[in-house]
């Protein structure tokens, strides 16, 4: 029943929605990939679609979903490469564990997106620069009390959604 | 017996709360005593406290590794500006669409000059960019760092909206068509040839440099102001201040340069970081530190040498997209 609909919503926008898509990436190979994985992705949620009374904007914000993880997977890849590229070669860390540490790093990302700037930075420079919370204070200009709270709101950012699969791409799609 | 979506979430946020205080380096004997008390209280404290040290461990893994703290950190940054950038070009394109712009032309080479072919575009520079066009009339425009301007010339009337930022414009002659440039916060007509308008933090500033311009602001008085060369005006929806002289910094910009006399260094902070990506900020003990001299635009990060050398000053640039100026 739900397959039946699906293929129906498939048949009847897939071009618009690669349309959508090419819009907004001008690249239509890379389009027509984030087309399929948006119907894939439907059809993974195993969701009845039958009642879908917009099936565009449904479909749009499925597929915004994918785009915001598409360019935050580029931008964290281009970021890396570069600065790998700025190195000699004998320094990098193994293809698998660069693999690796790219998408430990798309999984951070999708759960810091939302935390506000300093408490994003606070975050990082804790575990990522392994600063002491007096440092980022002074480096925040804030208390030691404010960077303790900014730490304890990122670390429950992940501890709410540890999962490494994104269930907050739809959330984020229809902000 | 804690249970459901409640509970959980108390226990989560209790956890995180913990995390935080441990790893604060002022944990004292009694709290770790109390920790190791609402860890052995309940299994679900231990289970949550155990998905914490998951994630500590996810870090250790990317930071362990040759150049991993550097290319982490580099890739956490590019997402988030990449983030900021198409949030800010999508935020344009939704005003330009609802002002009924045909399109948007991204004017991203630093320097480019081109005539725009069509006279119904819009022009946007990135943080750091600028960019100069000569419309079909002849009129001049140079748009500033972070700019969006629409061009929306008719038959009868010459009209400039900018949406945000700064233009410098110096106006190509065409008695039949007035010439007007339009503000979130104001409407100036040209009556002379080379004004500046910045649009900023909900401001309109305007400086003459030949003829006149006759100002309106959403807070000012309904027949507006003249302004005449040699002078500038601010206004907006909160009123309009009292007009002083033109200074250098109201076209030094066009230079590419940041030219300030006697200025307190939080200002100068504030001019340099619309050219920067990224937070830029001073400490409180140094924002009234009177700065004089001439700066690069389009390398901050030479700007702020200069500043640190010539003041006591210190850059701290903890993450690529943090930098704040303290005392030395």
């Amino acid at each position: 029943m739900a397959g039946v609909s699906i293929a129906g919503l498939y048949r009847a926008h897939c071009d618009w929605l690669q349309g959508w898509l090419n819009r907004r990436l001008h690249d239509n190979h890379q389009a027509a990939d984030l087309m399929q994985d948006t119907f894939l992705t439907l059809l993974a949620r195993r969701q009845v679609v039958a009642d879908v009374r917009q099936p565009r904007a449904f479909l749009s914000t499925i597929a915004r979903g994918l785009l915001i993880d598409f360019w935050r997977r580029r931008d964290i890849e281009q970021a890396w490469a570069e600065v790998l590229a700025a190195r000699p070669e004998v320094t990098h860390p193994s293809p698998e564990v660069q693999v690796q540490a790219l998408q430990m790093l798309v999984g951070i990302d999708r759960k810091l997106h939302r935390l506000g700037e300093r408490a994003r930075s606070a975050f990082l420079m804790h575990r990522i620069h392994g600063m002491t919370h007096q440092a980022i204070a002074a480096e925040l200009g804030v208390s030691e009390r404010s960077v303790r709270n900014y730490i304890a709101h990122a670390m429950l950012c992940f501890l709410r959604d540890s999962d490494l699969e994104p269930h907050d791409r739809f959330d984020e799609a229809s902000r | 017996m804690e249970g459901g979506v409640t509970g959980d979430s108390r226990i989560l946020e209790a956890a995180a709360h913990w995390y935080a205080l441990l790893t604060s380096g002022t944990a004292n004997d009694r709290e770790r005593a109390r920790w190791q008390d609402w860890l052995d209280a309940n299994p679900a404290h231990r289970q949550a406290w155990q998905r914490i040290e998951s994630i500590s461990a996810q870090f250790d893994a990317l930071t362990a590794q040759p150049l991993g703290r550097h290319a982490s950190a580099a890739g956490l940054d590019a997402a988030a500006r990449g983030r900021r950038e198409r949030r800010r070009l999508l935020t344009v394109a939704l005003l330009a669409s609802a002002t009924g712009a045909l399109g948007l032309v991204i004017a991203r080479s630093p320097q480019g000059q081109r005539t725009l072919a069509a006279w119904n575009a819009d022009l946007v520079t990135p943080v750091g960019g600028s960019h100069a066009t000569t419309l079909g009339d002849g009129t001049q425009i140079q748009l500033n760092t972070d700019t969006a301007l629409k061009v929306a010339y008719t038959r009868d009337l010459r009209r400039l909206i900018l949406l945000r930022g700064e233009i410098m414009v110096a106006t190509g002659a065409d008695p039949a068509r007035p010439f007007v440039v339009e503000t979130p916060e104001g409407r100036l007509k040209a009556l002379g040839t080379r004004f500046n308008v910045r649009s900023v933090d909900g401001e309109t500033t305007l400086a003459v440099f030949e003829g006149a311009v006759k100002a309106q602001f959403s807070g000012g008085e309904e027949q507006g102001y003249r302004v005449d060369a040699g002078m500038r005006l601010r206004g907006g929806p909160h009123g309009v201040e009292a007009p002083m002289t033109v200074s250098a910094r109201d076209h030094s910009w066009t230079r590419g340069i940041l030219q300030v006399e006697e200025a307190p260094l939080a200002q100068v902070v504030v001019e340099l970081a619309r050219y920067r990506r990224g937070y830029l900020g001073c400490a409180d003990d140094v924002a009234g530190v009177r700065v004089t001299g001439t700066f690069p635009l389009h390398d901050t990060d030479r700007a702020l040498r200069l500043l640190s050398e010539g003041l006591p000053l210190r850059i701290s640039q903890p993450l690529p997209w943090w930098t704040t100026l303290q005392k030395r």
